[in-house]
């Protein structure tokens, strides 16, 4: 059980397609800092090429989604299973996993 | 005296806001040619296009918000901001910050800004 930590947007290919294929479904991604542009596509949640179709463990660290202008309350309705923590949580979330890889 | 030789800068933003200190460094730079009188175009395209999302609000990272200095660019004369559709459209960008004034901008009108330009700084 890996806690995924992945801090790039989905132009970075290479990066994205190598979490997809590290991933398993027991594992969980948080997104943070750019990562979080990545919830404004709904399009990729849907998309077998894409990391999410590995888990539907996903979280997003709140902070970095208020920085950057992404409204969690206006997400697309697909997205509802994203839960967006606060830094304490991501404390808990990587202590409850057995491992954390940055993806970066 | 000799003819003035006045630049055409075109800024390229392909680089989100806060990852990386390139959106800041455009801006010094374009205030700068700003401040010399010199015509500055610049174009937000790929990752640039999330500069212009509205409601940013980095201060609690003790990062300066892009979006806020970006608004100031017209003190300076520069007023031609032009954002790359087709990056806008595979993003799933819908809302921009409606108080700055850009131009939607197709793939032809990209390369014309290249081609007009005596000067390109990509960032």
């Amino acid at each position: 059980m890996i806690l995924h930590t992945l801090n790039k947007t989905q132009s970075n290919t290479e990066l994205n397609q190598q979490l997809l294929i590290a991933c398993s479904s027991n594992d969980s991604v948080l997104l943070i800092e750019d990562g979080l542009y990545q919830v404004l596509a709904p399009q990729l949640f849907s998309d077998k090429k894409h990391w999410s179709s590995k888990t539907s463990n996903v979280y997003a660290l709140l902070e970095d989604a208020k920085a950057r202008g992404i409204d969690f309350n206006k997400l697309d309705p697909q997205l509802e299973h994203i839960q967006f923590i606060s830094y304490a949580e991501f404390v808990a979330l990587a202590a409850e996993h057995n491992n954390t890889v940055s993806w970066y | 005296m000799m003819p003035s030789k006045k630049k055409h800068i075109l800024i390229v933003n392909q680089s989100a806001p806060y990852s990386s200190s390139n959106a800041k460094e455009s801006l010094d730079i374009a205030l700068a040619a700003g401040a010399f009188e010199q015509s500055v175009a610049i174009l937000f395209t790929g990752d640039g296009c999330y500069q212009l999302l509205p409601d940013q609000s980095p201060e609690k990272m003790h990062s300066k918000n892009i979006s806020q200095m970006l608004k100031v660019l017209p003190i300076y004369g520069i007023d031609k901001l032009f954002v790359d559709e087709q990056s806008l459209s595979s993003r799933n960008i819908v809302l921009l910050d409606e108080s700055m004034t850009h131009t939607k901008v197709t793939q032809l009108e990209i390369q014309a800004l290249y081609q007009e330009a005596t000067t390109v700084f990509r960032f």
